[in-house]
């Protein structure tokens, strides 16, 4: 048994024996490290990689070049817990590949999404407190690829680094954005209104239409019983803005999926992008 | 364990729960449904009002409703009067979409009869599978 799986007082909340899109999901023992970023050990490779985080791409080349023996990149499968309360989140991630989520997950094993960062921000703790007590729960959401580094270097570095102590503010405060949104979200939008924006937002830091997910998965992350997430997407795939197959939902029509949200798609969209100048044009926008 | 499988009926389409989920018994389906019920009705406001679930058994045998008027907590301010029509409305369009959904499915076969008969190639299938 992963050891992240909690004992489910009710046997019928389905969804909640792992976080997992096959149901294995592996813990961190298992990730594998690539080497260090820009290093020695993946020459070659380092160039390209810089650019596929934007918080990292954005810095000056001379910070980044110090800061580059201080990173590793790991390779992580779907689902993999990064941290699990009650322990810390004592590291960060910059995800080059994949998005990270941030759960919380209640005594009796229901959990939410509170936040999630794909390339174009990093998963770090968000208080201080986090980096000493667990409160979330950090999951892969789709194979992921990230630059990791633990939490205290990162505190370390940045008296020097004083790009990176910007970028970073931005990226904790995007973390922050998108919790204050998914609280007002949450506790005034119905699921319908969430599961379309929870969709479109994961395909927009995933920067793909295709959303590699189960409904068992999405449901974790809403809150909601993985009933009703069937019963929504089916809702939605009738609309034709979207197509469920096993473990992918295709979005079909963006415009049509953009009206099944509620205002808070676009409201968070328009903050998130005042934040992190790294994020990607609107994927209807034309692309050069 | 028992499967069951929720089907939702929403403004005359029915929406299948083709899955299911594994639950010890008829009871605790009932309260699994009501459980789905409440999330989908949750902020909704009066959208949802008139939709309700069709529970089956793993055989597709129905095993009851739920009529999303007769749990609606947003209904409880209104007058006795109104929660009555709200509940037989509910019922009403609940055996309408039913009608639909059954006539929606001889058409698909009736199609399927006569491409087969034509000779021509099967586009449709029965029961939309």
């Amino acid at each position: 048994m992963p050891f992240f799986v909690r004992n489910q007082s009710g046997a019928h909340r389905t969804g909640l024996s792992s976080f997992g899109e096959s149901g294995t999901a592996k813990g961190i023992g298992q990730a594998a490290t690539d080497g260090t970023l820009g290093g020695s050990s993946s020459a070659g490779r380092g160039p390209t990689r810089w650019h596929e985080n934007r918080v990292l791409a954005g810095l000056p080349e001379a910070e980044l070049t110090s800061l580059a023996r201080h990173f590793h990149v790991v390779s992580l499968p779907p689902g993999t817990a990064l941290q699990q309360q009650p322990l810390p989140l004592d590291q960060v991630y910059f995800p080059h590949q994949g998005v990270v989520s941030l759960l919380a997950v209640t005594p009796n094993g229901e959990t939410i999404e509170v936040a999630s960062a794909g390339r174009g921000g990093a998963a770090c703790p968000i208080l201080p407190s986090d980096r000493r007590d667990g409160f979330l729960t950090a999951v892969a959401h789709g194979p992921l690829r990230a630059s990791r580094i633990a939490s205290a270097r990162l505190q370390a570095l940045l008296a020097e680094n004083k790009a990176l102590e910007r970028a970073m503010d931005a990226c904790r405060e995007a973390l922050v954005v998108q919790m204050q949104q998914n609280l007002v979200c949450a506790g005034l939008h119905s699921v319908e209104h969430r599961l379309a924006r929870w969709l479109l937002e994961t395909a927009d830091r995933m920067e793909t239409d295709t959303i590699a997910t189960t409904q068992e998965h999405v449901a974790q992350r809403l809150g909601v019983r993985r009933t009703t997430v069937t019963l929504l997407a089916s809702k939605l795939q009738d609309s034709g803005a979207i197509n469920c197959a096993r473990s992918r939902v295709d979005i079909l029509d963006r415009r049509r999926l953009e009206a099944a949200t509620c205002s808070c798609y676009t409201v968070l969209r328009a903050h998130t992008s005042k934040l992190l100048w790294h994020e990607p044009p609107p994927p209807s926008a034309p692309t050069l | 364990m028992p499967r069951f499988h929720f089907h939702l009926r929403a403004r005359g389409s029915l929406h299948c729960d083709r899955d299911g989920s594994e639950l010890p018994d008829l009871q605790a389906a009932r309260a699994y449904a009501r459980a789905v019920a409440e999330e989908l009705m949750r902020h909704s406001g009066h959208a949802t009002r008139h939709w309700s679930m069709l529970v089956e058994d793993e055989t597709g045998q129905p095993l009851f409703d739920v009529f999303f008027a007769d749990i609606d907590p947003s209904l409880a301010s209104h007058s006795p009067q109104y929660r009555l029509l709200a509940a037989q409305t509910c019922r009403r369009l609940s055996a309408l979409t039913d009608v639909l959904c059954a006539a929606r499915v001889t058409q698909t076969e009736s199609r399927t009869l006569l491409a087969r008969a034509r000779g021509k190639p099967q586009l449709v299938y029965a029961r939309g599978e």
